[in-house]
């Protein structure tokens, strides 16, 4: 019970954020509608109506896009073992975790770094690295024939080596001439993306034979990432597991390894660590290594595993996304997981919101931004949702 | 005391909830059930609705299907990562007919294409790449070079020193062959009136051909490369210039109409998206991509799903040039003079042959 009451107290601030800002989303997909616009001025009382009635249409949408929609499980099981309806009806739900996927590895890669007090803006360039890593890997290695389990091997670690030296150019900076880790990655994003936009044009051996588009080969072709669902419609694939481990492995070298140690102390006062004796740049350095080397991973299982070709869209807004899970999650594994989750169900739900409603996905970035906001003056949310409550409470004891 | 505050909370939003229960919009009934029936679809790219020009141009497509009675849908890619999910999505919301835009997309749309042969796919300035096209897939190309034939055309009838001129972006066949057709148009006309014309800017023969082409850091965006270009086009006598490189042909604009001279358009009606050019631009050689995809529903619908790699075409509308803008002061001001209405006549007759394939683009490559 009382594990329960802190969890409940621990989600208490993130979930508080999340309902405000979906509420505030409400008002602006009302006010941003023509027609409940257009009805205020003859019918205000109709132009409410209409409004909820928009927003409702919208959120159920964005649920049943994100979670299912009951009618289609209904009809898989009325169907019994029709494969194609129990992967319509589930397809959402899959959806969701593969669309976390990335979020959970750039999440715990800003996390770490977070920790250490490094604020790692790169995690976009590090995952674009990580990608054309595990591209060049996919390539050289499933071209050469060998088997999948060590051609994925590679790519993973391709990956990781990719994000991590990408990584490492901000971190020595930092710790030998104290350049600002803020400025040097968020500009590392550009040169990541500049520099694989230049090789999908002028690098053989990863652009595609047939065009002259910044497009890399068909990578399915070299190396397939396995499903780990029965249906095999439903793509959610072994990334997912190895985001859910890595979770795990970073949870512990945090929390229970000296090194580990080591950066939470960098992070919480740097000279004190410094003074304890701790070795303050190497622990920069350390912690963007393995930030960048997460990221890495999570680019190269979205490039292999999910996408199957490299182009300079890859990243999508990742990186900055992740810096809101990190946040959100209160810079722990378990939250991080967590945050990823209802980010990446925000963000699959979001394409039927767009489908059904015309409401731009855009409008869930939005809403992601006010996440962060509310999460991070946490003293402004906890009294716009209290407040009116805690006055009524008192008049009725009154 | 806190665990109430939040009860009351969530009854608040159940009330919400309940309050519009039931009650979902429902699209106005067509007159044609069959079309009601049928949804046609685009998965957009990254930066998809919004551009004011290509996607802009697939949306207006789907829009004018909408008003023709089909069920239309969309969806909007925020990256490499929502492309397969945003067609699977396409898919299992019923579509029949999906129009993918982007080349970005194409690991995707091959995927959905092979896996679902019971929809019909197309794709947009790209198409069908390895072996056979299947037979619900529909790549949709432009065959600009019939547009820009008349635009080339035109230009050399009143060039005053009989130079005319052009360059690429970058040197790949969806610039290069509005340079083919520039060429062709130019040396039609020297056939059919005996006065040499010579085009400055590309050579289409031997193939692939060569030419000028914007430097390759930023062939798209280089405003100062487009200006330079053309001023030394015109210190080689060149009056009429044809940039195919997006906004690197602005700067060329602002040179031609800072000395007087002429140029043309590229992609869509340019007078139109940049009208502070209407006195330079004597018009623009047009990819027509809603129509193209309105005629890919149309078609789609009408039972036939493709299998093939489709081109717009003058005849089919699907490229054009773009109107002379005489309405427009400016535009007046430079060609009203000089685009008469015997020189109109002989652009539509050249359409015309091109149309009913006397005249073939390929034929008029040199000048001989």
């Amino acid at each position: 019970m009382t594990r329960l009451r802190k969890l409940l107290a621990t989600i208490r601030l993130p979930a508080i954020s999340v309902l405000v800002a979906l509420l505030v989303g409400a008002i602006v997909i009302m006010l941003s509608d023509l027609e409940v616009l257009g009805k205020i001025p003859q019918d205000p009382l109709g132009a409410i109506v209409l409004g909820v009635q928009r927003v409702y249409l919208a959120y159920t949408s964005l649920l049943m896009g994100a979670f299912g929609d009951p009618a289609k499980f209904g009809k898989a099981i009325a169907a019994g073992g029709d494969a194609v309806l129990w992967a319509k009806a589930f397809r959402p739900i899959t959806e969701t975790l593969l669309a976390s996927v990335p979020l959970m590895f750039v999440g715990l890669a800003v996390m770490v770094s977070f920790r250490t007090g490094v604020f790692n803006i790169g995690g976009e360039g590090q995952f674009m690295m990580g990608a054309l890593g595990g591209t060049i890997a996919a390539i050289v290695l499933g071209g050469a024939g060998l088997p999948t389990p060590i051609t994925i091997l590679g790519v993973v670690a391709l990956g990781a080596l990719f994000g991590a030296a990408w990584a490492f150019i901000p971190g020595i900076l930092k710790a030998r001439v104290g350049a600002s880790e803020v400025i040097t990655t968020i500009m590392l994003n550009y040169i990541a993306n500049l520099f694989i936009f230049f090789l999908l044009v002028n690098w053989e051996l990863i652009q595609r034979e047939d065009r002259t588009q910044p497009i890399s080969k068909a990578l399915d072709k070299f190396v397939v990432i396995p499903t780990i669902l029965p249906i095999e419609a439903l793509r959610l694939h072994l990334g997912f597991i190895v985001a859910l481990l890595l979770a795990v492995v970073v949870s512990w070298f945090l929390w229970r390894t000296a090194k580990g140690f080591e950066l939470r102390a960098a992070g919480l006062n740097l000279p004190a660590a410094r003074y304890a004796g701790m070795g303050a740049a190497s622990s920069v350095v350390i912690a963007m290594l393995i930030s960048g080397a997460i990221a890495g991973i999570g680019g190269a299982f979205e490039v292999v595993g999910t996408v199957k070709q490299l182009t300079t869209a890859i990243s999508g807004g990742v990186g900055f996304t992740a810096i809101a899970i990190a946040l959100v999650g209160g810079t722990r594994p378990s939250g991080v997981v967590a945050t990823s989750l209802v980010f990446g169900a925000l963000r699959n739900g979001g394409a039927l919101m767009g489908l059904n409603t015309g409401i731009p996905i855009d409008l869930l970035f939005f809403i992601q931004a006010l996440v962060i906001m509310f999460i991070a003056a946490p003293s402004l949310t906890q009294r716009l949702i209290r407040s009116p409550f805690k006055r009524r409470v008192k008049e009725a004891t009154a | 005391m806190q665990k109430s505050r939040i009860l009351a909370l969530l009854a608040i939003l159940a009330l919400l909830v309940a309050a519009c229960g039931g009650s979902t919009a429902s699209p106005s009934a067509s007159a044609d059930a069959g079309k009601a029936d049928y949804k046609a679809c685009i998965a957009f790219d990254v930066g998809g609705i919004g551009d004011k020009s290509f996607n802009d141009s697939a949306y207006e497509g789907l829009k004018n299907a909408e008003k023709e009675g089909f069920t239309v849908a969309y969806s909007e890619a925020k990256g490499a990562t929502d492309y397969a999910k945003n067609i699977q999505l396409l898919i299992d919301q019923d579509c029949k007919s999906i129009i993918v835009v982007g080349f970005s997309q194409g690991e995707a749309v091959v995927a959905a294409t092979k896996a679902n042969p019971e929809i019909a796919f197309a794709w947009v300035d790209s198409t069908w790449g390895d072996g056979e096209v299947p037979a619900n897939f529909t790549g949709l190309d432009f065959q600009i070079d019939e547009a820009s034939m008349l635009a080339g055309y035109a230009a050399a009838a009143i060039s005053t020193s009989k130079v005319i001129a052009t360059y690429g972006g970058q040197p790949f066949g969806g610039v290069t062959r509005f340079m083919d057709g520039w060429v062709a148009g130019a040396n039609y006309y020297a056939k059919k009136t005996g006065t040499k014309v010579t085009v400055l800017g590309w050579t289409p023969l031997p193939r692939p051909g060569s030419g000028t082409f914007a430097p390759s850091d930023n062939p798209w965006g280089n405003k100062e490369f487009g200006k330079t270009t053309a001023q030394q086009f015109m210190s080689q006598k060149a009056d009429v210039v044809h940039p195919v490189a997006g906004q690197t042909g602005e700067g060329t604009y602002e040179a031609m109409l800072a000395a007087k001279k002429f140029s043309v358009g590229v992609d869509s009606d340019q007078c139109l998206t940049l009208p502070q050019y209407c006195g330079t631009l004597m018009n623009s050689a047009e990819k027509k991509i809603g129509a193209v995809v309105l005629a890919t529903i149309q078609k789609n619908y009408g039972g036939d799903m493709g299998g093939e790699n489709l081109t717009g075409t003058l005849a089919n509308g699907g490229v054009g040039l773009s109107a002379w803008h005489s309405e427009d002061a400016a535009w007046n001001a430079t060609f009203g003079a000089l685009i008469t209405d015997a020189l109109k006549s002989e652009v539509d007759a050249l359409a015309a042959g091109i149309k009913d394939g006397s005249i073939k683009v390929s034929d008029y490559f040199t000048s001989k």
